[in-house]
């Protein structure tokens, strides 16, 4: 009988190594599946005019032609643009949204509720929808063809997700940390940067960095709003190499297609540690 | 205090809001009957569409022009797929370029909205130069011109010569009938090896449809659609066959390529002929090249009516002013130096379609430095005008009504999904 129960235990709970192996083989395959187009974007990014397989073989020269860019400007002007957009962005953000909520999460003020709840109603307005009128406004404005439209606006707490999100984290650190604050003499502004900021780290990278990823990858608003092609971003720098009404420079297009994935990766691995405990702790999914 | 400091300053936002906007909607038009050379100074905005090669020849006619005029010119270059999504929201903000690049097919959804100026009456744009013919076809109901041609590009049927060579396939002439052009295509098929077809899909452009029912009768009349529901209809089961009978490219295959003549099924060499722009011979011979085949394309006109009669669309790219534009002598200035001047056509070299004005075709013709593909092209457009193009009056929202319902109806009743007839039925409502 024993016998007869240890051989059934044994079908019901495999032994830990072979359940172990089954489950790195299942990530390993998960994980050649999700980075076979990352490697054939990279493949096809040194061969010759950007075609696997083309009888020039492997080259650099997508990567010299690329960078070179349109125009004269050079591709290097493009990532110039980019990140003086998004570093402008994320400070915009950091400051707007943590303020914000800072405000919803541990101020007691009158209509702070409904207030709340119009912001969190902002996410479900289609950004289509604003495309025209906020046009219009920053062309009166005289805005339109400079980098204004695409900074200012993360200056003024506009991202009601990443606000939303930190809300969740301030909520998380206890209040008798303010009222000891408050105790000592702080008033708000001391509570929130003395307080507040320092163990709000995790949740300021997570905020960083989904704003990097967005104005970096952003191309609506630089396709509407920069007209000199020497201020364009990284997007439209791509977008220049190709034409479906003449001849496009694919090679180039992938060449420099793999170099705008760098900084992503890089800021990513740099910020790793940080980004994933702020999204475990915010409850994000 | 506070709040009604803070209720100050958003009514004072308010005013200048309402005040720049009113501005902007309630000036008067300019006049370009008015404008006289001494106006032509200061800056203006230039957009168009193209990539790498095509920014660098604009450039250069840019860099031209300010040389021989005290004019800043600000160039806009954006790729054609993004080129109108832009232009909407520019328009619809007041702000777009001085001198904006339109075509055909999109001018009217423009000046229906009356957002172009009349270039017929201006002392410092000369199109008598032009072709008569290309100009009149793009002229409205009331005569009013809203776009200056400045590039051809008519379609043909572009097929593949190794091809043609190797598996002893022949080339009919240019005046084939649609009728002819389909046998055509069946004989064909049946001498290309398996996994080449003889046709891709016509859906991209509405070319080649509006010849087709133009061979039957008239398509449009006073905007509305003149053209028969069992003619439309007709095209569609037509193709529909040729599917079933593996003449075309089959309905799974056509996202393996996408909407660019490089990357076409005939510049992968998968199918042997192809309906394209004559504007894109160069760029289908380049995609030929980059998948290691011969870069050899050949061309034949797209086919007649039965009674012979050509009844080609014109596909030409232009130019236009905006009403909003603050510099129109400047943009009338530079339109003609586009258009009329020697040097500008010689650095632009036709990119986008062969010129207006008959002189400086044949001077591309005979330059050594134009290439091949050029050549052909100029070929064509000097041909299809010569034999005479279709003067279609396409109707107010054109692109936004008919060109976007058929590139949606046509490969579901090109596949069978949606019947000829139904198909036919729907374009036809959408444009009513």
């Amino acid at each position: 009988m024993k016998t007869s129960y240890s051989t059934t235990a044994a079908l019901f709970h495999p032994r830990p190594r072979a359940g172990k192996a089954a489950r790195h083989l299942l990530i390993c395959l998960l994980l050649i599946f999700l980075l076979y187009p990352l490697a054939v974007l990279l493949l096809a990014s040194f061969s010759d005019g950007g075609v696997i397989g083309s009888p020039g073989g492997l080259t650099l020269e997508n990567y010299r032609a690329g960078w070179q860019g349109d125009g004269g400007s050079g591709f290097g002007r493009y990532f110039v643009n980019s990140s003086l957009i998004s570093l402008a962005s994320i400070v915009g953000t950091l400051l707007s949204c943590s303020l914000a909520a800072y405000t919803f999460a541990r101020i007691d003020f009158p209509g702070r509720r409904v207030l709340f709840a119009l912001m969190i109603g902002t996410l479900l307005l289609p950004k289509q929808v604003t495309v025209v009128p906020q046009y219009v406004m920053f062309n009166t404005l005289g805005m339109v063809d400079t980098y204004w439209p695409l900074t200012i606006t993360h200056y003024f707490a506009v991202d009601a997700f990443y606000t939303f999100l930190m809300v969740q984290f301030i909520r998380g650190i206890s209040p008798s940390l303010d009222e000891a604050a408050r105790i000592d003499g702080c008033g708000h502004f001391g509570i929130f940067f003395r307080i507040i900021v320092p163990l709000s780290f995790p949740a300021l990278a997570t905020t960083a960095a989904f704003c990097f990823i967005h104005s970096w990858n952003d191309f609506l608003g630089p396709l509407l709003y920069l007209n000199d092609p020497g201020s364009f971003t990284v997007p439209l720098g791509l977008r220049q190499f190709m034409d479906s009404t003449g001849n496009s420079n694919t090679g180039g297009l992938l060449a420099m297609s793999v170099l705008s994935l760098v900084p992503l990766i890089a800021f990513f691995a740099v910020a790793q540690r940080l980004i994933t405990e702020g999204i475990s702790t915010t409850g994000l999914k | 205090m506070k709040v009604r400091a803070i209720r100050i300053a958003a009514a004072a936002a308010a005013v200048v809001l309402s005040t720049g906007l009113l501005a902007s909607c309630g000036s008067s038009d300019p006049e370009p009957s008015s404008v006289s050379a001494d106006d032509v100074a200061g800056n203006i905005r230039f957009s168009w569409w193209g990539s790498e090669s095509r920014n660098a020849r604009t450039n250069a006619v840019i860099d031209l022009f300010q040389k021989k005029f005290p004019v800043k010119v600000e160039g806009e270059p954006v790729d054609y797929l993004k080129y109108f999504e832009r232009l909407n929201v520019q328009a619809a903000g007041g702000n777009m370029p001085c001198v904006t690049q339109m075509l055909t097919f999109g001018l009217n959804d423009y000046a229906s909205k009356d957002l172009f100026l009349d270039l017929s009456d201006s002392k410092l744009l000369d199109l008598s130069t032009v072709d008569k013919g290309v100009v009149d076809s793009l002229r409205a109901d009331d005569g009013a011109l809203y776009m200056a041609p400045y590039g051809i590009a008519p379609s043909v049927i572009a097929y593949n010569t190794a091809m043609a060579d190797k598996y002893g396939i022949d080339i009919p002439g240019n005046s084939m009938t649609w009728g002819e052009f389909f046998s055509w295509m069946r004989q064909a098929q049946q001498k290309l090896p398996k996994g080449v077809f003889a046709m891709d899909f016509p859906y991209n452009t509405p070319v080649e449809v509006i010849t087709y029912l133009g061979s039957r009768g008239p398509v449009f009349t006073a905007g509305k659609p003149a053209f028969r529901a069992e003619d439309l209809a007709g095209w569609f089961s037509t193709w529909h066959e040729l599917m079933d009978e593996g003449v075309v490219l089959p309905a799974e295959r056509i996202t393996d390529y996408t909407g660019s003549h490089e990357d076409s099924a005939m510049a992968a060499g998968v199918a042997f002929a192809s309906a394209r722009p004559a504007n894109a011979l160069g760029a289908i011979a380049n995609g030929l090249k980059s998948h290691g085949l011969a870069p050899d394309v050949g061309y034949t006109l797209l086919p007649v009516a039965d009674d012979g009669k050509a009844t080609d669309l014109l596909p030409i790219n232009g130019l236009s002013i905006p009403k909003s534009c603050d510099n129109v002598a400047s943009a009338m200035a530079f339109i003609n130096f586009w258009i009329n001047d020697a040097s500008a056509n010689e650095a632009f070299a036709a990119d986008n379609g062969a010129p207006t004005v008959a002189a400086y075709r044949g001077k591309l013709q005979d330059a050594p430095e134009t290439g091949a593909s050029t050549k052909d092209m100029i070929k064509v457009a000097s041909e299809v005008v010569d034999r005479g193009s279709l003067a279609v009056d396409l109707p107010p929202k054109f692109q936004t009504t008919f060109l976007d319902a058929y590139r949606r109806v046509a490969i579901s009743a090109f596949t069978g999904a949606t019947s000829a007839e139904a198909a036919a039925e729907e374009i036809i409502s959408r444009m009513r």
